[in-house]
């Protein structure tokens, strides 16, 4: 007991608390930007257009711009609350503050699994994309390769991480409207892009459209990611909104070219099976230059999304381990680099394992599932936060509109979403469901005994008081 | 050409992988030194220029 003591004071005087966190706060609104953008653009080089196989052309721009309206709702939800959290951690912190430990032990897992998964998406389009260049090359190295290296810089911190994604992020975005510059489609002699030939509208109906909507979260999955980033940046109240709505025009707009590009140059039957949808359209155009590019934009991409989700995941299962939701082990930082090292390490396997099944559709899935659900949770949250402490009671740096429809209309867009999911991949949805019940149930027997509930919700009640319903 | 990609990569997962793990093992034994005995291992962390 005396030893724990002297390392707790040896550690207290060699890093003191301010001094440490100062060190750490780097990051600002353009990092914020590259981390959200980063981790979602790859959704416009490769998945997305499983909404077309599900719904039909007109049902993914539909979804494309349904979803993107439930995000703004999202982000301003979110911006509502995080503003007033005692401490970083996006909705993981709010469900642990509104909902108490098991919603937060769940929220946390999703965020996990929702970027893991969208990690091994990543690496499996990478291995695909160098296998589409010579069928002798093993995509196995070459997956195992880019984890590991994309492991290993997160390992050695947060800022490098982010600064590398950042270029990554911008040249990507380049490629994609270079492509859209390369089909002339201002000149209505020379553009290379057919719409009324090769869309198909709406094949299935509205329950297609109800699919579109589902797989259409794919365009900005994994941007609510930017709220982690909070605890290293300099000004996180601007930053975080800052960059996050941003990243969201950024990626409307990426979305909406990337639709009209793929949809003008590749029939939808085939657009629908695409794995690069991008780099396909690109050699569609017939242009070497451009198909380079975009071969570069799309590996860049996965890149920018594979290192951006390395973060997110570590940190949220750090931010599990520091509450003792999961074994405190995990929440150890790197002595030097100040990385959750062993999140990172623990975490890469899972990932690897993931990618090493080739499933794209299936990792997909799950991580879509995961995100709705967290989603979801939100809107739940959102209520709760407004009957616990109504307009005037506290101090808010950002109030969202429209309430209570906004949570409402979110809700129902993201139940939408489940249900077109549902449609094609109900024993995903089930799969998930059970998984996340069984580690609910794991969490209760085992886990729940170790948490002071005093403890845990000492930052939220010593900053608001008590709420004036619990 | 394939073949040397292969291997290339397989190569670089080894020393990426070495380097990685090398890491994170040698933080582990720090920190296991570090509960055992505190004063020698702050010592020794000054001497490696790593205490901040």
């Amino acid at each position: 007991m005396e030893a724990r003591i002297n390392i707790q004071e040896t550690e207290t005087r060699k890093n003191p608390p301010e001094a440490s966190h100062s060190q750490r706060r780097v990051l600002g609104p353009l990092h914020v930007w590259a981390l959200g953008v980063g981790i979602v653009l790859v959704g416009e080089f490769m998945g997305w257009n499983l909404t077309i196989k599900q719904g039909g052309s007109l049902a993914a721009l539909i979804g494309l711009w349904t979803m993107g309206m439930m995000y703004i709702g999202q982000v301003m939800m979110v911006s509502e609350m995080s503003a007033v959290m005692p401490e970083a951690g996006g909705q993981y912190t709010m469900a642990k503050y509104l909902l108490g430990p098991l919603a937060a032990f769940n929220v946390g897992l999703m965020l996990v699994f929702e970027y893991a998964m969208l990690e091994a998406g990543d690496v499996i389009v990478v291995g695909q994309l160098l296998n589409a260049l010579n069928p002798a090359i093993d995509p196995l190295p070459f997956n195992i390769l880019t984890l590991l290296v994309l492991a290993f810089i997160n390992y050695r911190g947060a800022q490098a991480t982010l600064t590398l994604n950042f270029v990554i992020t911008a040249i990507a975005f380049a490629c994609v409207v270079l492509l859209l510059m390369s089909t002339n489609f201002f000149d209505p002699n020379a553009t290379l892009l057919d719409l009324k030939a090769l869309t198909d509208g709406l094949p299935y109906g509205y329950l297609g459209v109800m699919a579109g909507i589902g797989y259409s979260c794919w365009f900005f999955l994994g941007i609510e990611g930017t709220a982690m980033a909070a605890d290293e940046c300099r000004s996180p109240n601007r930053a975080i909104p800052l960059g996050a709505i941003v990243g969201l025009a950024t990626l409307l707009i990426g979305g909406t070219i990337t639709w009209f590009v793929c949809s003008g140059l590749i029939p939808a039957g085939a657009l629908g099976e695409s794995v690069y949808p991008l780099y396909e359209a690109a050699l569609a155009t017939g242009k070497l230059f451009v198909a380079v590019a975009l071969f570069v934009g799309s590996i860049l991409a996965c890149l920018a999304s594979a290192n951006g989700c390395i973060n997110d995941s570590s940190h949220a299962w750090a931010a599990l381990s520091r509450d003792t939701l999961l074994p405190d082990l995990f929440a150890k930082e790197h002595p030097r680099y100040g990385s959750h090292y062993r999140a990172i390490i623990f975490l890469l396997p899972i990932s690897l394992a993931f990618a090493m099944t080739g499933l794209l559709d299936q990792v997909v899935t799950f991580s879509i599932f995961s995100a709705l659900m967290v989603y979801l949770l939100t809107c739940i949250m959102m209520l709760r936060f407004r009957k616990m402490y109504p307009l005037g009671t506290i101090r808010r740096g950002f109030i969202a509109p429209l309430m209570p429809f906004l949570p409402l209309l979110v809700a129902v867009i993201v139940l939408i979403g489940l249900f077109g999911l549902h449609l094609n991949y109900g024993i995903n949805l089930i799969s998930g469901a059970v998984f996340y019940l069984l580690a609910s149930i794991w969490f209760l027997k085992r886990r729940a005994k170790f948490i002071d509930k005093d403890r845990f919700l000492a930052a939220g009640l010593t900053k608001w008081g008590r709420p004036k319903e619990l | 050409m394939a073949e040397l990609c292969n291997i290339g990569a397989w190569i670089l997962c080894l020393i990426v992988g070495a380097l990685l793990f090398g890491d994170f093992i040698k933080t582990e034994r720090r920190f296991m030194e570090e509960k055992e005995n505190p004063e020698a291992a702050e010592g020794k962390e000054e001497r490696d220029g790593s205490a901040d």
